[in-house]
C-alpha cells in the first residue's frame, strides 16, 4: 500500500488532523493540530494551548492501532512542533521562547530558553540531523511580540540549540527545516519560498510559490510542501495545499487542495495507520475523560451596555523585570445579568495597559488573557492575568480592565470597571 | 473525599457527607490513589476493547498510558512502595508509574513480579505478604494494602481480612459481598452490593482501623466496581478531568454539540467562501455629520441581506462590516479602517436588521466619505460588494 500525507492545520475551529491520499483530502477529526512528527512507527501530534494563563498543551502519540498514550504539557503555550528523538522528545513552547524537553518517565524539563518576554522570538520548529539538534525562529528580540514589529525585515534565523549559533540569517518567517540530498531545506514562509542552502549559508535552490510555505516533508521521490494563504499583498488569498515536487529537479508534479486556510504540518506515514483513517480518531482516544456536568456550549453575544459590569481586584508584585511577561492573580466578579465567556464571536477577555505616572498611556498591548471559565452573574471566579512589562524601567501604573473583543472594553462604558496597580519596572538582575 | 466508579457509570465522587457527583461515563475497573495522584484504570470501548491507565493530579489528567496487557479481570490496584500492585495472571504484578515507558512494548515489560524480590529479601514486608497471599488463591482477590497490613475481601465468607505483617491478623465479619476496598491513615472503607432491593445499590461502610467497628454506612444509587480516597486538591484535579487545554476544550465542546444532534461537521464553524459576487446586501448609513478627529463611535444601520445566502460572522471565512474614509479634499486619499464589526447574529437572505458599526475617524480635519460595507474574510478585495452594497456619507472631522 503506498504511503498517505498526514497533516495538521491550526486555529481553532479551522483546524483538525487531515489525510491526502491518492489526491482527496479527508478529515479525521477537527481538533486544530499544530505539529507532527513520525519516529520510529509512532505519530507524534502537539496539539497547541493559546490561552495565556496556566497554558497546558498536549502531546498524543498514537501506532498503527491508535493512541497509545497521552500527556498534559504544563507551561507549554503556542505549542509549534514536536521533535521524538532516542532518549526525549522535544516540544516548542513559543510563547515562552523554550523548548522542553519529555524525558521517556513522562518528566518534563526546560531544555533551553531564549527570552522570557511572551513570544519574542517567535521559536516554531525542530530538526535533528547530523547529531544535533536546529530550530527557526521569526528573530532574536527582546521584547513580546517583537519579530511583528517589522515584518518585511528578513530577521529570521535557522540556529544550532541548545547553542543558539545561528547557521543561516537573513530569513523572512522561516520554518520547517530539513536536511536532505545534502542540503538544508528551509520555508522561507513569509515570501512564500522554498530555499535550499549549503553549510556556508549559500542558497543552492530557490521555488516560490503563491502562498506563506509552511509544512514540509519528504519521501524517496517527492517534496511535499504546505502552500498556505499568502501573507502578503498582491497575493489572491485562497485555501491551502500541498504542492508534491520532484525530488530530483523541485519541479511541481501535483497541487492537492485542502479545505483549510492553513497547514501547519505534513508527515508521510505508512497506509498501516489504519486505524488513524479511520473516522472519530478523537473519540477513539482517552484524553476526553470529562464529560457531562462540566461541559456546556455558549457563545459570545454582544453585551448591552449595562451588562458590562464587573469588580475586578489584583494582587499585583512591587516590582517586575523590564520585559518580563508575568501573570497577576485576579478576582473578578460579574455584576452584569449576562454570563461573560471567552468565547467566538465576541469573547470577553482580560486586557491591561500601562500609564505613566505623568498619565500617559503606553502604546497598547495587544497580549489578553482569555477567561478560564464563564462567569455567570454575580458569581466570582480567581484567575491569572498575563502581562508584559514595559520596556523601559520606572514607575507605573498598571490598569486591568474586560474587553468584549470587536466591541468595548468595559472601562470604556464604565470608568469604575478596572483594577489599577502601581508597580516599579526594574532592569534585569545581574549577578557578579 | 471518595471515589469510585462503575462498570456501568464511569466516575463518580462521593463526599464524607454523602454528596455525589458524576464526573464522566467512562467505564472504569480499577482505582488507586496516592498523596499526590489518583491512577484509573479505564476500558476504552470499540471494536478491540482497550485498558488505559489514566493518572491524574490536582490539575487534572496528567498522563495516560495504553495498557497491551488485560486488566479487567484483576479485580483492585492498589498504590503501596511507589508501584501499582495488581492480581495478574495468579500472582501479585507491580507496575511502576514513574519510570513508564512511552513505548508500549515497554509499558508491558514494566510489569513485574515480585517473586525475585521476595527470594532476593529486598522487597516490602506488606508487598511480600501480599504475594505469598495472593500464591493460594484461584480467583482475582478484591484488596488494598496498607502500611502494615494486606486487606483482602474473603467473598465466600463474606468478611474482611487484615494481614498484618508486624502483628495478629484479625477479621471482621461483614454479611455482604465485597466490591471494593480502599483505605486511609485512620478507616477503611468497604463498597458492597446492597442484597435488598430499593433505590440504593451499593453501600460504602467506613471501618475504624484500630477497632474494626463500624461507623457511617453511606447508601449509594449505584455499581460500584473501584473506590479510592483522594483528598479535596486531588477531587478537584478529577473535576477538570480530561478538560486541561482550553484551547482544545472548547473544540471538544463543540464536537459535542454536533455529536448530540448526530452530525459530522467538516468545520467547527460555518462560513464558507460565498460564490464570486454572491455577497449581496443594502445598506442604509446616517452617519453623524461631525465627528472628531481619532475619536471612535458607533453608527447606527440598516443592514439586509439582499443575497442567496445567510451572513454569519464566524471562522472561518466571517462576514463582517467595515468602513473606509476617502477624502473629499485631496486626491487619491483613502484610509482603509482598521477594525471590522462583526454580524451580532446570522442574516438570512432578504432579512434585514438594525445594528451598528464600530469606526474610529481619521486623525486629520478635513471633509470626508464614509464608506460601509459587508467584506468576506479571508476572500480577495476583488470578490467584495458591487458599488450598489457600499453605503456612503458625507462627515466633517474636525
Amino acid at each position: 500500500m503506498p504511503d498517505k500525507i498526514l497533516f495538521s492545520a491550526p486555529g481553532a475551529g479551522l483546524g483538525g488532523l487531515f489525510v491526502a491520499s491518492d489526491g482527496a483530502v479527508s478529515m479525521l477529526d477537527p481538533v486544530a493540530t499544530s505539529g507532527l512528527s513520525s519516529h520510529e512507527g509512532l505519530l507524534y501530534r502537539l496539539i497547541s494551548c493559546d490561552r495565556q494563563g496556566n497554558p497546558a498543551s498536549d502531546l498524543i502519540v498514537y501506532d498503527d492501532d491508535g493512541p497509545i498514550r497521552t500527556q498534559r504539557l504544563d507551561g507549554v503555550a503556542h505549542a509549534h512542533d514536536v521533535l521524538p528523538c532516542v532518549e526525549e522528545t522535544l516540544v516548542v513552547s513559543t510563547a515562552t521562547n523554550a523548548v522542553y524537553s519529555i524525558l521517556p518517565n513522562g518528566r518534563m524539563k526546560l531544555w533551553w530558553q531564549a527570552n522570557p518576554s511572551y513570544d519574542a522570538w517567535h521559536v516554531n520548529c525542530l530538526l535533528r540531523a547530523r547529531g544535533e539538534i536546529y530550530a527557526t525562529a521569526f528573530g532574536r528580540f527582546e521584547s513580546s511580540y517583537g519579530w511583528n514589529s517589522n515584518t518585511e525585515a528578513n530577521s529570521g534565523i535557522f540556529f544550532r540549540l541548545p547553542s543558539g549559533k545561528p547557521l543561516i540569517a537573513g530569513l523572512n518567517q522561516p520554518h520547517h527545516p530539513r536536511w536532505f540530498d545534502d542540503m538544508w531545506v528551509v520555508c522561507n514562509s513569509r515570501k512564500n519560498e522554498l530555499l535550499a542552502f549549503d553549510d556556508r549559508g549559500t542558497i543552492l535552490r530557490k521555488r516560490l510559490f503563491e502562498g506563506y510555505t509552511r509544512g514540509l516533508t519528504v519521501d524517496a521521490d517527492f517534496i511535499y510542501v504546505g502552500e498556505n494563504q499568502p501573507r502578503r499583498q498582491g497575493f489572491p488569498q485562497r485555501t491551502a495545499h500541498i504542492k508534491v515536487l520532484q525530488r530530483k529537479t523541485w519541479e511541481t508534479v501535483a497541487s492537492i487542495a485542502t479545505p483549510v486556510p492553513e497547514i501547519y504540518d505534513l508527515v508521510v506515514v505508512p497506509a498501516q495507520f489504519a486505524s488513524i483513517f479511520k473516522t472519530n480518531l478523537w473519540h477513539s482516544s482517552f484524553t476526553d475523560t470529562s464529560l457531562g456536568s462540566t461541559r456546556r456550549w455558549m457563545v459570545g453575544e454582544p453585551l448591552n451596555r449595562a451588562d458590562m459590569r464587573a469588580i475586578l481586584e489584583l494582587s499585583p508584585p512591587e516590582s517586575v523585570e523590564r520585559n518580563a511577561t508575568f501573570e497577576i492573580k485576579c478576582r473578578v466578579v460579574n455584576l452584569g445579568r449576562e454570563p461573560l465567556i471567552s468565547a467566538p464571536p465576541y469573547p470577553v477577555e482580560m486586557a491591561y495597559n500601562w500609564w505613566t505616572l505623568g498619565n500617559q498611556p503606553l502604546p497598547l498591548r495587544t497580549v489578553r488573557t482569555e477567561l478560564p471559565l464563564p462567569i455567570d452573574p454575580g458569581e466570582q471566579i480567581e484567575m491569572n492575568c498575563v502581562v508584559a512589562a514595559p520596556s523601559e524601567t520606572g514607575h507605573y501604573q498598571l490598569v486591568i480592565t474586560l474587553i468584549q473583543v470587536g466591541l468595548l472594553a468595559f472601562d470604556q462604558v464604565d470608568p469604575r470597571n478596572v483594577a489599577r496597580a502601581f508597580i516599579t519596572v526594574r532592569d534585569r538582575a545581574r549577578f557578579n | 473525599m471518595i471515589g469510585n466508579a462503575s462498570t456501568d457509570s464511569g466516575l463518580w465522587l462521593v463526599s464524607s457527607d454523602g454528596n455525589l457527583q458524576h464526573l464522566d461515563s467512562i467505564p472504569t475497573t480499577g482505582l488507586a490513589g496516592s498523596d499526590e495522584a489518583l491512577y484509573r484504570l479505564a476500558v476504552i470501548r470499540g471494536e478491540k476493547p482497550k485498558t488505559v491507565l489514566a493518572i491524574y493530579d490536582s490539575a487534572g489528567l496528567t498522563h495516560s498510558y495504553l495498557l497491551k496487557f488485560d486488566t479487567y479481570h484483576s479485580k483492585s490496584i492498589a498504590y503501596f512502595d511507589d508501584s501499582l500492585a495488581f492480581f495478574h495472571g495468579g500472582s501479585l504484578m507491580r507496575l511502576y508509574p514513574a519510570s513508564m515507558q512511552c513505548a508500549p512494548e515497554l509499558i508491558e515489560s514494566k510489569i513485574q513480579t515480585v517473586q525475585n524480590d521476595v527470594s532476593s529479601g529486598i522487597v516490602h514486608p506488606v508487598i511480600k505478604a501480599a504475594a505469598e497471599l495472593f500464591e493460594t488463591l484461584e480467583r482475582p482477590p478484591v484488596f488494598d494494602l496498607t502500611d502494615n497490613c494486606v486487606l483482602v475481601a474473603d467473598d465466600a465468607e463474606q468478611r474482611l481480612n487484615m494481614i498484618a505483617v508486624d502483628g495478629p491478623h484479625r477479621q471482621l465479619q461483614l454479611d455482604c459481598r465485597v466490591r471494593a476496598l480502599a483505605s486511609d491513615r485512620n478507616s477503611i472503607y468497604v463498597a458492597s452490593e446492597k442484597s435488598n432491593a430499593g433505590k440504593a445499590k451499593s453501600t460504602i461502610s467506613t471501618i475504624d482501623k484500630l477497632n474494626l467497628k463500624i461507623g457511617s454506612v453511606l447508601d449509594l444509587p449505584i455499581s460500584i466496581e473501584a473506590i479510592a480516597v483522594v483528598s479535596r486538591r486531588l477531587a478537584h484535579g478529577l473535576e477538570i478531568g480530561g478538560r486541561t487545554n482550553r484551547t482544545r476544550v472548547i473544540q471538544e465542546d463543540q464536537i459535542a454539540m454536533f455529536e448530540s444532534a448526530h452530525v459530522r461537521p467538516s468545520r467547527l464553524w460555518a462560513s464558507t467562501i460565498l460564490p464570486r459576487g454572491l455577497l449581496r446586501a443594502r445598506i442604509d448609513l446616517v452617519a453623524p455629520p461631525n465627528m472628531a478627529a481619532g475619536s471612535r463611535s458607533f453608527v447606527p444601520i440598516h443592514l439586509m441581506n439582499t443575497g442567496d445566502f445567510i451572513y454569519t460572522s464566524t471562522p472561518p471565512h466571517p462576514i463582517e462590516l467595515c468602513f473606509k474614509w476617502i477624502a473629499l479634499d485631496r486626491v487619491d486619499s483613502s484610509i482603509e479602517g482598521k477594525f471590522r464589526t462583526p454580524l451580532r447574529r446570522a442574516l438570512p437572505p432578504f432579512e434585514s436588521m438594525d445594528c451598528e458599526i464600530f469606526v474610529v475617524a481619521p486623525d486629520h480635519p478635513g471633509r470626508y466619505e464614509l464608506q460601509i460595507t459587508l467584506k468576506q474574510e479571508g476572500v480577495d478585495a476583488a470578490d467584495t460588494l458591487p458599488p450598489s452594497g457600499v453605503a456612503r456619507s458625507t462627515v466633517d472631522i474636525a
